[in-house]
């Protein structure tokens, strides 16, 4: 069972994450009734009896005053009511988990394109959040996906200050899906920023034939490569004598690779 | 991969608290070791020549990475590896752990015209809200308002509950608590070997630092022993300290961790683990036991027939954690949903909450995921009333609150503890001084 929810986001008064839906404030008694309890309905989703669910909410975790002040909270409308003696015979449980912390915020990049924690599960979910299991080849995990998709999204989409947050308790080793052919995202930058923007070229060879080189301007140079362990070392080149910067290698291996040069 | 000769390689968690390690070889080979490190996060593994990836999972804080490293020919025979992600200025923020940043959060309220005054109104801010000076419009005297002190004055004191599930009881204790304290610039470890109490007495221990709230904790004397480990920290309002609990023993501590999060494949397959029923001893250590309880509840397994005889814990008055799971122990045991068994649970769950706060993060979930079944679908309209009322209680209870991996720690509401000095009265300081960037001076 999939679940996934992108919208303003807030926290309850106790601490659960909302996200809020388009008619909220539209009914005078509830103002935030129009809202969906993302960490309930997370708890209670493995209750159905799905062998996996999956909850991710891309939202802020705002807290309101006014929230604070009603005596219920929010008081969504529960998705799913259950008995303490169905709780109590829940044998699995959620993998859930919010694109910001409580009290913090989610964003989104100016281009129009997905908010980051979007782009960084997609990415994770097309091969960079796997581990590998014999006899079922690469998997996407509940591991990598709750406590490695900042380091997914500081690779893929440069973006260094992913939060996330996990919504109820973990399912570490819960699978999600089989990749064919996973690629994990590398970044390669220069200890000073712009330095990688003057570079003649900069390269990263596995010494074995396979050698990626940098196209394009960016401050922050990034690429794919497949998660084979081979060992990559990454140098750049500039004009003058000066600077002069360390090669530095990195391991191909998910779930994402983030090299500093130094000087 | 290369085959070669086998290294005996030392791997070193990046805190010194116990470490799950599991190494993955090439896609070939898989998951060529699961391993428990010692109550220091190190662990010995022999490995071949060749490449591998280390997931490390920090059994105090729930938290995982991932490092890689290769073993290369020529290598001498013993190696050590430092597992940590390594990332830019990662080591400043996630340090940070402490629960809630309520200077901020008056900040922002006075930014947007909302004040209040009431402690209980001001809620927990992410513990990594610390990038606030980049999220806000600055103002003159925003900035004013989070620009941090350079040197804070700081305390860490233990007081004891002298009239359990009653208030106003908490005092210093009457002797010199038996608690080792090793420090250096960067951290302050305490350890307890023994209860410093009397049972049926809570202990707990709180770190006061300048300007800011003070930060507690229950300590769950384990017969394994304990420790309290303080840190330095660096956040955008000035050196911060964080306070990080953990059970010595790697093994009580991997079931710990099982409480954040069940390990479908079993901790059984961990090597160096020595089994929960060693850990279940209610009459001698019933934190221990509780855990293994939590343990089994979040594993979706059977919970021992122990629980469902609170009898057992009135030894342990104290520890309302044992009344959560015995709330549970009745749902689990029932064959259908009740007006009855409702009832009982409910009885439970309120006599735990007259008991205090829990010791354990998994127990104010379980305690808050209970009494919302029981608010929303309980037969009886007057369990579903008192439900509605006891949850209100437990959110108001847990506004200060975060989890300290798997600890439940909460934040004081009064602000007169702000002065990082705590009142002799009810709190035997073991450790003062003061913390400056990165660096902790401790009062001679």
């Amino acid at each position: 069972m999939f679940f996934y929810m992108a919208s303003h986001g807030v926290a309850n008064s106790d601490a659960t994450a909302v996200g809020v839906l388009e008619d909220v404030k539209s009914a005078a008694h509830r103002p935030w009734s129009q809202s969906i309890n993302v960490t309930q309905l997370a708890t209670a989703l493995p209750i159905l009896g799905a062998d996996g669910c999956w909850v991710f909410l891309d939202a802020c975790q705002e807290v309101v005053p006014e929230i604070l002040e009603q005596v219920n909270g929010v008081q969504s409308q529960p998705l799913i009511t259950y008995s303490v003696t169905d709780l109590a015979r829940r044998r699995t449980s959620s993998v859930a988990l919010a694109g910001s912390r409580l009290g913090g915020t989610a964003w989104a990049p100016t281009d129009g394109n997905p908010p980051f924690f979007t782009q960084a599960l997609i990415e994770a979910l097309r091969g960079a959040g796997v581990e590998f299991f014999a006899g079922e080849g690469w998997m996407v995990t509940g591991l990598q996906i709750l406590f490695n998709l900042d380091h997914i999204a500081n690779a893929a989409l440069n973006n260094a200050g992913l939060q996330t947050e996990s919504l109820t308790q973990f399912n570490r080793r819960v699978k999600l899906l089989r990749v064919a052919a996973p690629m994990i995202p590398v970044v390669v930058r220069t200890a000073t920023e712009n330095h990688m923007s003057v570079a003649v070229s900069v390269t990263a060879s596995d010494g074995n034939g396979r050698t990626y080189t940098k196209v394009g301007n960016d401050l922050a140079w990034r690429f794919r490569v497949e998660p084979d362990q081979a060992v990559f070392t990454a140098q750049a080149q500039f004009a003058g004598p000066h600077p002069v910067y360390q090669p530095a290698s990195f391991i191909a291996a998910p779930p994402a690779q983030i090299v500093e040069l130094t000087e | 991969m290369t085959q070669g000769e086998t290294h005996v390689v030392r791997l070193i968690g990046s805190s010194p608290v116990p470490y799950r390690f599991q190494i993955v070889g090439p896609p070939d080979r898989g998951v060529l070791a699961e391993i428990l490190s010692d109550a220091n996060g190190e662990a010995e593994a022999r490995l071949e020549t060749g490449r591998y990836v280390c997931y490390a999972e920090n059994l105090s804080r729930g938290t995982a990475e991932t490092a890689q490293f290769a073993i290369l020919d020529g290598d001498p025979n013993d190696l050590s590896v430092r597992v940590g992600n390594g990332r830019r200025g990662e080591g400043l923020l996630s340090q940070n752990l402490r629960p809630s940043r309520a200077t901020a959060y008056r900040a922002l309220g006075s930014l947007s015209g909302v004040t209040t005054d009431d402690p209980d109104l001001i809620p927990v801010i992410s513990p990594r809200f610390n990038n606030l000076r980049l999220q806000l419009p600055i103002s003159a005297t925003l900035n004013d308002a989070l620009v941090g002190t350079p040197k804070k004055r700081f305390s860490v004191g233990l007081s004891v509950d002298t009239t359990p599930g009653k208030r106003g009881g908490w005092r210093a204790l009457r002797r010199k608590p038996d608690v080792r304290v090793h420090s250096d610039p960067q951290k302050l470890t305490l350890e307890f070997n023994q209860s410093i109490a009397p049972v049926g007495e809570k202990v707990r221990i709180s770190l006061s630092v300048e300007t800011e709230r003070v930060w507690q904790i229950y300590l769950p004397f384990f017969s394994s022993g304990l420790r309290a480990t303080i840190w330095s920290a660096v956040a955008d309002f000035g050196p911060e300290l964080t306070l990080q609990v953990s059970a010595v023993d790697p093994s009580l501590s991997l079931v710990l961790a099982s409480t954040l999060g069940s390990y479908p494949s079993g901790m059984e397959t961990v090597s160096g683990f020595r089994g929960r029923e060693t850990m279940f001893q209610p009459q001698k250590d019933p934190w221990a036991a509780i855990a293994v309880g939590l343990s089994a509840v979040r594993a979706g397994e059977r919970l021992d027939d122990a629980f469902a005889t609170p009898w057992l814990w009135s030894a342990f008055d104290n520890v309302s954690d044992a009344y959560v799971l015995w709330a549970w122990a009745i749902a689990a045991k029932a064959e259908k949903p009740s007006s009855q068994i409702d009832e009982r649970c409910l009885q439970a769950l309120k006599k735990a909450r007259k008991l205090g706060r829990p010791y354990f993060s998994a127990t104010g979930e379980i305690i808050g995921e209970m009494l919302n079944a029981l608010a929303l679908s309980s037969t009886s309209a007057d369990v579903r009333s008192q439900a509605k009322s006891e949850a209100r209680i437990w959110s108001n209870r847990g506004r200060a609150k975060i989890r300290n991996g798997p600890f439940y720690s909460w934040e004081r509401s009064g602000d007169n503890l702000r002065s990082g000095i705590l009142p002799s009265e009810t709190y035997s300081v073991v450790v003062s001084g003061h913390v400056t960037t990165n660096r902790i001076d401790v009062a001679s």
